[in-house]
């Protein structure tokens, strides 16, 4: 519909290190209020800031992913603005000298690859968390809790080259993956580890950018795609009305899926940005680099492609797989065991994801390990169990904590194949249904069916279905034919 | 009292001949300061109780292994003494009690050195006469009229007037040299890194440095080899090990700096002085020549432009929200700025308001980006100095100490009084001052003696042999032992 | 030059209330220091890199590894004004700039 539509996207994502940016408190979500905090992210008089390493290995890890170009020499600003969530009233950032630029992500859009500058990587702290009982604006005070503060922050700054709310939404996703993919950030934005504003324009009819508006608070992908078409839909009534677009800054309201003016006095910002003198320059080495390098994992949209082209697996199943880490492992490690890439999928999306959802386990929880399955696809092949069975085998795997064999011996879950005997047992079966019997000569297809699962229940469903319908059709036919 | 001198030496041994106690002496130290200070004005908080308590747990056989086993010491009031009011001289803080301890004064305690007080200093140490400080003035013990210097003048002062063998004090522009000079004492700014800046209270992070306070170069040289070292909360913090060196001073050559020698504002009397110490280094033989430093005359608006700007991002914490004072406002925006407006005394507005303009937007390039370049020019004239040359000297203040009042209205001649101190910390150098005379009222003149960076051991070496040449044996009146 | 204006808007981004004999005086000192720093303008600094630290050292960090937070107890013991284990500010009149 609009091929006039200009979003660019920055992200904060908070890195998913132990300790926090410049102290050795914890980073972790949900604890007592300042609870986590020392004099360092407390800024009390006299304490001062020591970067955590990992954090920026993070940082250029996740710059590498997201094919950046990484600075060799870097340095640590201060961002300076009054606010009470702010311990020192100035926040630890990068300016003019962020650890990665000049990348671009590439993502899948209906099919197509699409792809999305990455203008900028740096790294920064959080902020302390601001509690009300009411709207902030409204509260006669507020209360600070800094647990939050100093947990190391990236920044993603993209250029504005995403053409619609659903790109946006798919990129999004895409991040979100990666950064899952190297362990970098949990990507949470419900939770708020991962935090995402836009500023979206729509171009003048001559080409040229229109004036930009920023939106914040939108607190999952989907509030993301709905701010923004929200906003297309307002800025176009604006602009056809013959109306002109402020620039400013705009909140989404989760509740009715609007934007709404910040009404701050537009005043210009300024951030007097300076090195900061308590934090000494970084300088990357091309063999950190290479070593930080070898550490990335396969992505997802390589992994899919692999899925897709080498083993043979249909688009929406690879992206399913693909959309989760440990779910893509597993399938890796399922091949690697020798399952049929297509038949581990199956299972793999199908009874295995049910009782993982329903135990509330992950796919590498180790309850259901990958050489299981590969055992259960042998046993189904060698007929000595049949997909029914296979199916209550993967259920007492997930109770009983035991391997496949282990419980198929334990339980005696085995086919009968032993022609003799079903045959015998046929028999029995045909003998004490004679409705059925009667049916079938009246041409009641389902009578078959009944029969054969009279058979199933006699032997407690360990005849092997194939050889069962046979059996009772091969009895039936002779029956007829000497009627 | 049993001991001669007020030296850490003398007091250690009068410990082991068992002529003196920690408690005789915190006894005698606390007298001497309830006696006097009261018209000096050393002391911002007293942790007498403290310290009796603390000499309990010093065990004599330990007097050997601790260097500061019994050493009453006294702590500039911008150093986090967990417990104990920290103010830094100013009503934002007036009732701050810090929850940790600096390193370098738990590296003192851990040496066995007994806290026995905090001292008085310009309002988070802006300023170089302590008048600067929101609670009271501290006097010169040469002369009651006149300022100790600043803004470690509580620390000197109380070493001046031998309340204390020893005290801490910080270094940002000249603040622990300025006052030494003005006290008759020796003050020692260590190379930038070589001690820990975690829990001094940050007043501009690339220049500050904490350094000793003593009688004597031996006593300053012991307290730094006890604070020095790195420290890992303190990412500027440099893995210095302090190694004594032993060499003789005829070996030495030194060159007057000829910027702080044939310059306007020095006073005869100070120049004379380091005449003297010329002609004393000539006839020990020693290589002495004048040689100068073209650009250390933008040391003065370089400095300012630097530290104020580093002042006022590192002082935007005080906003009444976590600690300190609060001036309630209708809104956190009035009450940010009514608790800043009210917290903060003259001094350190006008500080802040010049960082905050050199730093703002369309100023930044012509004030903070342009004296950060000078700055290497000044360094590099240094570097170029050191090729040739293993100490420079030159008077630590342009004048012996002035009347109080006399320079408070104009901040640009207060500023012009550490003209030639500012230099060394724009170049993170060691630099000391020790005693080289007095002029004609009677006031001490300061010398003061710059080395390479990390050479601190070479510049104390150095100092200390001067020390016993020059032989400095005048002290003030007043005061205590 | 620097005029009322020019204090009044430093003031603002310091968070300083003044009075206006404050206002008046920084006027002038601000304007003398600031006179007096001209003369760096002599200095030709073309190719010159900024020093922002006394030493190049680089790369000092910390390993990821937890210290224990302080007791909330302690850190809370010098706040102006706090509640359950919250500090407690005024009304906040202004959306966040940053970020």
């Amino acid at each position: 519909m609009n091929n006039n539509v200009v979003i660019g996207l920055e992200i904060h994502a908070q890195l998913k290190t132990e300790t926090k940016m410049f102290c050795g408190c914890r980073t972790s979500f949900g604890d007592k209020p300042n609870t986590n905090v020392c004099p360092v992210c407390m800024a009390l008089p006299g304490s001062l800031p020591v970067p955590n390493r990992k954090a920026i290995a993070f940082t250029i890890m996740s710059g590498l992913a997201l094919n950046c170009t990484i600075s060799r020499y870097s340095k640590f600003d201060r961002k300076q603005y009054f606010y009470p969530d702010m311990p020192k009233n100035y926040q630890i950032s990068q300016y003019d000298l962020p650890f990665c630029r000049n990348g671009y992500l590439e993502f899948l859009c209906d099919d197509e690859l699409k792809r999305v500058r990455i203008h900028r990587i740096h790294l920064e702290e959080d902020t302390g968390k601001l509690v009300h009982t009411g709207d902030i604006m409204e509260s006669e005070q507020s209360m600070v809790d800094y647990n939050r503060a100093g947990i190391p922050l990236m920044e993603i700054v993209t250029e504005p080259d995403i053409s619609s709310p659903k790109e946006a939404r798919l990129f999004m996703s895409e991040l979100r993956n990666i950064l899952r993919y190297l362990g970098v950030s949990d990507g949470n934005m419900e939770e708020g580890s991962m935090r995402c504003d836009a500023n979206i324009s729509l171009k003048n009819p001559d080409g040229t950018f229109g004036t930009k508006v920023e939106i914040k608070n939108m607190n999952s992908l989907r509030s993301l795609e709905r701010a923004l078409e929200f906003e297309i839909a307002r800025q176009s009534e604006i602009l056809n009305s013959g109306g002109t677009i402020i620039q400013e800054t705009r909140h989404f309201d989760e509740r009715d899926g609007t934007t709404h003016s910040l009404r701050t006095k537009e005043e210009a910002h300024d951030y007097r940005y300076f090195p900061d003198p308590d934090l000494l320059p970084v300088v990357v080495s091309d063999e950190e680099i290479r070593s930080i390098s070898s550490s990335i994992p396969e992505l997802p949209l390589k992994k899919y492609f692999r899925f897709v082209d080498e083993l043979g697996i249909n688009k929406n199943d690879a992206a399913v797989l693909v959309s989760d880490l440990k779910l893509a492992n597993f399938f890796d490690d399922c091949v690697r065991c020798k399952c049929s890439p297509k038949e581990a999928v199956k299972w793999i999306l199908g009874d295995l994801t049910y009782f993982w959802n329903e135990k509330k386990l992950e796919p590498d929880s180790k309850i259901f390990e990958p050489s299981y399955l590969k055992e259960i696809l042998d046993l189904i092949d060698s007929k000595t169990i049949s997909i029914r069975q296979a199916k209550e085998v993967v259920e007492k795997v997930f109770d009983m904590k035991d391997s496949p064999k282990n419980i198929i011996e334990k339980l005696g879950i085995k086919q009968i194949s032993d022609e003799g005997f079903l045959i015998d047992a046929a028999k029995k079966v045909i003998e004490n249904n004679p409705k059925a019997v009667q049916d079938f000569f009246k041409g009641k297809k389902n009578a078959v069916g009944f029969l054969v699962g009279q058979l199933m229940r006699e032997t407690k469903g360990k005849a092997s279905p194939e050889m069962s319908n046979k059996i009772i059709n091969d009895l039936l036919e002779e029956l007829r034919s000497n009627e | 009292m049993e001991i001669n001198d007020f030296t850490i030496n003398s007091i250690k041994s009068e410990y082991k001949k068992g002529n003196l106690t920690p408690k005789e002496l915190l006894d005698y130290v606390f007298k001497g300061i309830k006696l006097y200070d009261s018209k000096i004005n050393s002391f911002i908080t007293l942790t007498e109780e403290y310290a009796y308590k603390a000499i309990e747990s010093l065990k004599l056989d330990e007097i050997d292994l601790k260097p500061l086993w019994g050493i009453p010491v006294a702590i500039k009031d911008n150093m986090c003494f967990r417990g104990f009011k920290t103010t830094c001289s100013s009503k934002i803080l007036e009732n701050f009690i810090p929850i940790y301890t600096a390193t370098a004064v738990q590296r003192l305690i851990d040496a066995g050195a007994i806290i026995v007080g905090k001292t008085n200093l310009d309002e988070f140490a802006m300023g170089s006469s302590t008048e600067n400080s929101a609670f009271f003035t501290t006097s010169n013990p040469w002369d009651l009229e006149r300022v100790p210097g600043g803004s470690s003048g509580g620390s000197a002062s109380a070493v001046a007037a031998r309340f204390v063998p020893l005290a801490t004090g910080s270094d940002t522009g000249g603040s622990i040299r300025q006052p030494a000079s003005f006290c008759g004492v020796v003050g020692f700014k260590p190379t930038y890194g070589t001690v820990s800046r975690y829990g001094l209270v940050a007043f501009a992070s690339s220049l500050d440095q904490i350094g000793p306070f003593g009688t004597k170069v031996k006593d300053v040289e012991l307290a730094f080899s006890v604070m020095s070292g790195k420290d890992d909360m303190d990412s500027t913090s440099h893995p210095y090990q302090f190694t004594s060196v032993n060499r003789n001073i005829k070996e030495y050559k030194v060159g007057v700096i000829k910027e702080l020698y044939e310059a306007e504002g020095f006073d005869i009397e100070v120049l004379n002085s380091l005449n003297n110490v010329i002609k004393i280094l000539k006839s020990e033989g020693l290589k002495v020549d004048v040689c100068s430093l073209p650009h250390l005359k933008y040391s003065l608006p370089v400095y300012y432009l630097v530290a104020t700007s580093e002042a006022s991002s590192n002082l935007a914490r005080f906003d009444g929200v976590r600690y300190g004072l609060r001036v309630e406002g209708k809104d956190i925006i009035e009450t940010f700025s009514k608790t800043r407006g009210q917290g903060f005394g003259s001094e350190v507005k006008r500080r802040i308001m010049l960082g905050t303009y050199a730093l703002s937007s369309g100023y930044y390039d012509a004030y903070y980006l342009k004296a950060s370049k000078v700055r290497t020019l000044i360094v590099n004239d240094f570097e170029k100095a050191f090729r040739e040359y293993d100490f420079l000297i030159c008077p630590t203040s342009p004048t012996t100490a002035f009347k109080k009042g006399d320079k408070t209205s104009d901040p640009l001649s207060m500023y012009l009084s550490d003209i030639a101190t500012i230099p060394v910390n724009l170049a993170g150098l060691p630099g000391i001052s020790i005693p080289s005379g007095c002029d004609n009222k009677g006031l001490p003149i300061g010398l003061q003696i710059i080395g390479r960076p990390f050479n601190d051991s070479e510049v104390l070496n150095f100092a200390d042999q001067l020390e016993s040449i020059i032989n400095f044996e005048a002290r003030p009146q007043l005061g205590g032992i | 030059m620097i005029d009322k204006e020019i204090i009044l808007h430093v003031a603002k981004l310091a968070r300083l209330e003044l009075k206006d004999n404050e206002v008046e005086s920084l006027k002038e000192d601000l304007g003398k220091i600031l006179n007096y720093f001209i003369t760096l303008n002599d200095v030709n600094t073309d190719n010159v890199e900024p020093t922002f630290h006394p030493f190049p050292i680089n790369n000092i960090f910390r390993e990821d590894i937890i210290k224990e937070s302080y007791p909330v107890e302690e850190i809370l013991s010098n706040a102006p004004e706090s509640t359950l284990t919250y500090f407690l500010v005024p009304r906040i009149v202004e959306e966040k700039n940053g970020n």
